[in-house]
């Protein structure tokens, strides 16, 4: 395991969730094929991506303009602005990290997939990374940054000192 | 260290690493790796206890995390177990349950008291004369209970983590090490877990001498480390089973949940004592006991034993003995030795003498601890004959009359229990998917045998979560005869024949039980409180169903055996609650709050502001910002209110039947009051709705709820099939209520939306830019004045603010907290669900009939409601107080009493800081109103006051003030 197991803040970044009949339709003439199946993601230009969750909802994720504002949406198309707090994890430990608040069991996940599952009691969104990265993207709900923040940030120091702790003896 | 033996070949301690530690302050002396017992008895000491009820001296007894009357404390934990727990150099302890000390026990005189101690007393005695109970409570409480809770204890945060695997083997003997290679072998991941800090389970106590082991168990050793798809867990307690696989291991730092596709249970067996007068002498123990002292830690027990056994396993550990250097007295075979096999004869060749088809009658006890035992014959159904009797003098006895499964996470897992009276033992059948048995825990004795059902049990599970077939009847043939006495009980006529050495209960006990109508195992163990102790049975369940069965005359199977449920081994407190992680969430503003001098409270996760100012009085601060909304202008941060939008072509029906309100007849631009209420009727949210487009909601819900209630609409569209959608924002959008004369003017200057009364009626809802940000904004009026809610995304409602308070400036605006928003809405006579209302209560009986629309085609509650209507039997009114002074002034929760009976209770009351009274809301019994318009409540000292019902709301009651703002002040 990579004890370099790193942590970060994602900002900047523009989210939205798309909902409705036409959704589907109106992502599709946007950025192409979409995910044909549920709880997978797409990558998208400059560090985006687009998460499909239903038969009717995505999540877009990426850079300020990530969605066209411009776009003509179809009357059944519903677009709310998210204002999630995203946690970056980089490292192939990521797994072995989770599992001290998660109970999904990363090390079977796909490199396409996008998981929602509770972490350290709070439901999150886990965008595994795709392949040939080891960075996993986690966001929740902003009103629970200062917990998250707080939480992670302790038990990733814990585990570390652990896992180091491990490797002296 | 009087009793250590020479290195042994498997021994876990480190001889070059010595430690000391102190018990009852006398300093005992060991290596690294002694558990607390092992270096007591290395050191000489024998009477390592003392027992739970009668404090009668106790030894050793398995030596396998049994040892129950061997309980430690110190100032860090209490309850320790001394025979598993690894002792650290320097601990300073106490035995736990000792009135003095562990020479000499003050309340050993409770053993001459036995007579009027008798099973279940507790049941019968202490009722009468009550007046003396007090006393006796506090007696019982000094005298029950082990060990001592140090409230004290530093906060210690313990990891609880996760771990999936394929296949979990639970036990690392030789069936569990074979089943976790096998597994592996044929592709599956693998997590092998043991509760000893070393591989190998009985291969390494019971075979230490057995040159054929030997080389199983390097060969299965060395694989299992080999092999990078086994995850090794040793330390670690599988302490229960859950449904869909999931096994809590506790471990030394902290509960690890695994959850397996599939679990092997190699749990093995626990060796079960014999039952007879003095068996729980110091000296007398488990021959597995003798066996693991002296091949783990290298310590011999006593010097000169009597076997006693039903099965070849007595003659190995008799073996065992001889080999560490002791002496074997004799062996007392319960059967016939001929039939044991090859051991018999390298016992012989020794000069030991054999006894056969004899039993131990009694131990003698010689200052305290075991001096010898007499033994008799037995005749033909088991019992004692006494025309042969002979005393044999030793120090030590070794029992080896057979075993119990460790079958309770079979069970737990779904599996059923059959006595097998071959093998005389419990068996697991009809195991659900997923779940095997290996080993001696599934009646397979024989080592090689036991690593063959082993490398099935793996194989199987492999297959089963591969989706394979296995083959069937591959499994090595279950034991052929018996390894366990069918009934290793000797009645005495002096008693002390413990069957449950944790509850000190003896076989007289246990037979007065049956006797007294506890005829079945579950209520014999409930009354007896057999199985209930630390150790949970597992050393006396197996003798307690054979007595029951005796007594009933019925067949073990007849009898049956007590459900095991989680968990398998105590779980401390401090593992369970792992890190205590306890979320909460922060609203935008929480920087506002803190630069505003905040006092929080919480409701539901989130802190919000109680009131601003911390430095000053409460009180005087509420007021103050109640008369603020009421002159001025004030801002609340509702921010922790659940925010939904539901939209789609169907989202009007979905409206119309969620909620009692008709919803689909309201306005696009408009909003509503929101009553939700469940099936029977009984209110479970408000809030309020506003339609943005015809196929769009907006709803809010109270802070508290705003999870359930979106699960719940969301349930609801799943199950009606409406085209309509649900999205929760609750955290994705911040919230402010500006409220106050005031508010409109102030307001008016920070947005593009028309606020006049005309454009922007009470009730009505606009989405406009607000700060320079997209807002929606709603004109409620829920403190009773004129008020806006201001939603935002959470970074435009921050700037938001700090505008509205430049621009409030001028109009002398100040933030109100929660208390003073609570009596703002008393004052208003407007409930807050969960407060004003409990889990019975339907709007009828809420005063709100006004919110429930029957006419509606259907919705939720609607018929519940239509019964409920009639039936009413009391009213949610309003009261008043004429004096306010702080000691008549009721509290919430106070009763109404009407005739000396109770008629009603209080909900909400306070002093009002506008009218100069105290008001209220309480529940009242409509017969009781009827009677006229004052009401009785008995406040917290007893006394009644006197209160005032009166019509509702209390102030503004045209509601002038919230409809027309300052022109309905000036009218």
């Amino acid at each position: 395991m990579n004890s370099e197991l790193t942590f970060s803040r994602q900002t900047d970044s523009a989210f939205y969730h798309v909902r409705g009949s036409r959704a589907a339709a109106d992502l599709e003439r946007i950025y192409g094929d979409l995910p044909s199946r549920w709880f997978r993601y797409k990558l998208l230009p400059k560090g985006g991506f687009l998460a499909r969750l239903g038969d009717r909802e995505f999540y877009v994720f990426g850079p300020a303009g990530t969605l066209p504002g411009n776009f003509s949406y179809g009357v059944g198309t519903y677009v709310f602005n998210r204002n999630d707090v995203v946690f970056a994890f980089d490292g192939d430990g990521y797994p072995a990290f989770l599992r001290e608040l998660c109970a999904y069991d990363f090390e079977t996940s796909e490199p396409d997939d996008f998981i929602l599952a509770n972490l350290a009691g709070v439901s999150c969104w886990f965008r595994v990374p795709p392949k040939h990265s080891t960075q996993v993207l986690i966001g929740c709900e902003p009103s629970y940054e200062h917990y998250m923040n707080e939480t992670l940030t302790e038990v990733l120091r814990e585990f570390l000192s652990a896992h180091k702790r491990k490797e002296e003896t | 260290m009087v009793n250590r033996l020479p290195p042994q070949p498997l021994e876990w301690i480190d001889r070059n690493a010595s430690i000391t530690f102190k018990v009852e302050g006398r300093t005992v002396k060991g290596f690294a790796g002694d558990s607390i017992t092992s270096m007591m008895l290395a050191n000489g000491e024998r009477v390592v206890g003392r027992s739970f009820k009668y404090h009668r001296r106790r030894g050793v007894l398995s030596f396998a995390n049994h040892d129950i009357n061997a309980l430690f404390e110190d100032d860090d934990g209490t309850n320790i177990r001394g025979d598993v727990t690894v002792a650290n150099h320097g601990m300073d302890l106490c035995p736990t349950n000792v009135s003095g000390s562990l020479a000499r026990d003050r309340l050993q005189i409770l053993g001459w008291m036995a007579p009027f101690l008798p099973v279940g007393f507790y049941y019968k005695a202490f009722h009468t004369p009550k007046a003396l109970f007090p006393f006796w409570e506090k007696w019982i409480r000094t005298l029950a209970g082990l060990g001592r809770v140090d409230v004290q204890t530093p906060l210690n945060r313990i990891s609880k983590r996760y771990l999936h695997t394929d296949v979990l083997v639970v036990g690392s003997g030789p069936a569990g090490m074979a089943a976790a290679l096998a597994a592996a072998g044929e592709g599956a991941r693998v997590a092998l877990v043991d509760e000893n800090p070393h591989l190998g389970g009985s291969l390494d106590y019971q075979h230490s001498n057995d040159l054929d082991a030997a080389s199983e168990r390097d060969d299965l050793k060395c694989r299992i480390i080999q092999t990078p798809e086994i995850d090794v867990i040793l330390g670690g307690e599988a302490s229960g089973y859950y449904a869909d696989h999931w096994t809590p291991v506790t471990t030394g730092d902290g509960i690890i949940k695994i959850r397996s596709h599939a679990t092997v249970f190699a749990t093995g067996v626990f060796e079960q004592p014999a039952v007879f007068h003095n068996n729980d002498l110091p000296g007398v123990l488990l021959a597995t006991a003798a066996q693991r002292l002296i091949a783990r830690y290298a310590v011999k027990p006593f010097d000169k034993a009597v076997v006693l056994t039903s099965n070849t396993e007595g003659y190995r550990a008799a073996l065992d003995f001889l080999k560490a250097g002791g002496e074997i007295a004799s062996i007392v075979d319960t059967g016939d030795s001929s039939s044991r096999g090859s051991l018999v004869g390298a016992i012989r060749e020794q000069g030991v003498t054999i006894h056969d088809g004899c039993m131990i009658y009694e131990a003698i006890s010689i200052a305290g601890r075991l001096g010898g035992v007499v033994v008799t014959s037995t005749n033909m159904v088991g019992e004692p004959d006494h025309s042969i009797r002979v005393r044999i003098d030793c120090d030590g006895l070794m029992m080896s009359v057979g075993w119990a499964p460790a079958s309770a996470l079979l069970c737990q897992a779904g599996g059923d229990l059959i006595y097998d009276e071959r093998v005389g033992q419990f068996l697991p059948v009809n195991l659900p998917e997923g779940i095997f048995a290996a080993g001696r825990v599934n009646g397979v004795f024989k080592l090689k045998n036991r690593i063959s059902d082993g490398i099935s049990a793996g194989r199987e599970a492999a297959d089963y979560i591969f989706g394979q077939a296995s083959e069937l009847g591959i499994r090595p043939p279950r034991a052929t005869r018996a390894h366990s006495h069918p009934y290793p009980v000797v009645a005495h006529p002096k008693g002390w024949n413990f069957v449950d050495f944790d509850e000190d209960l003896t076989v007289k006990d246990l037979e007065r039980a049956a006797n007294e109508g506890f005829d079945n195992i579950e209520l014999l163990k409930r009354y007896s409180t057999i199985g209930m102790g630390p150790s949970q049975g597992k050393h006396a369940n197996m003798n307690g169903i054979r007595i029951l069965a005796r007594e009933m005359g019925q067949t073990i199977d007849e009898t049956g055996s007590t459900t095991a449920r989680p968990f398998f081994h105590p779980v401390p407190m401090s593992k369970l609650a792992g890190r205590r992680l306890r979320p909460h969430r922060y609203t935008p503003l929480q920087e506002f709050h803190e630069v505003h001098d905040a006092v929080f409270m919480e409701a539901d996760i989130w802190p919000r502001p109680e009131y601003y100012g911390a430095a000053k009085d409460r009180k005087t601060m509420i007021f103050e910002e109640v008369r603020g909304v009421r002159k001025n202008v004030g801002i609340i941060d509702v921010s922790t209110l659940g925010k939904i939008e539901i939209f789609g072509p169907e989202s009007a029906e979905l409206m119309d039947r969620i909620y009692t309100t008709r919803m689909s007849n309201m306005k696009v631009g408009m909003s509503r009051y929101a009553l939700m209420v469940d099936e029977s009727g009984v209110i479970t949210d408000d809030g309020v709705a506003v339609r943005r487009s015809e196929e769009h909601y907006y709803v809010t819900t109270t802070t508290g709820t705003s999870d359930i209630t979106f699960r719940e609409i969301q349930r609801r569209l799943m199950e009606w099939r409406l085209d309509a959608e649900v999205v929760n924002r609750t955290g994705q959008l911040g919230a402010v209520n500006v409220a106050g004369p005031h508010s409109r003017e102030l307001l008016a200057s920070l947005t593009d939306i028309d606020l006049s009364a005309q454009a922007f009626p009470y009730m009505g809802a606009r989405e406009g830019t607000f700060a320079g940000a997209d807002s929606l904004m709603i004109r409620v009026g829920f403190v009773g004045e004129l008020g806006y809610e201001v939603h935002m995304a959470p970074a435009d409602l921050r700037i938001a603010v700090h505008r509205i308070m430049d621009a409030g400036e001028i109009f002398d605006i100040r933030p109100f907290g929660v208390e003073a928003q609570r009596l703002l809405r008393l004052e208003k006579g407007h409930i807050i669900v969960g407060q004003d209302t409990d889990g019975l209560t339907n709007p009828y009986e809420a005063a709100m009939p006004w919110a429930v629309h029957v006419k509606k085609d259907k919705f939720v509650g609607k018929r519940s409601l239509q019964i409920l209507k009639e039936k009413k039997t009391r009213t949610l009114v309003g009261f008043t107080l004429a004096s306010g002074n702080g000691e008549t002034i009721p509290d919430e929760c106070n009763l109404v009493i009407d005739d000396r009976e109770i008629c009603g209770r209080v909900t909400s009351v306070s002093e009002s800081a506008t009218l100069s009274c105290v008001i209220g809301l309480a529940y009242v019994d409509d017969k009781t109103l009827l009677r006229g318009g004052k009401i009785s409540i008995r406040i917290n000292d007893g006394v009644l006051v006197e209160a005032k019902v009166v019509p509702l709301p209390f102030y503004d009651p045209k509601g002038l003030r919230q409809t027309f703002g300052s022109a309905g002040i000036s009218g």
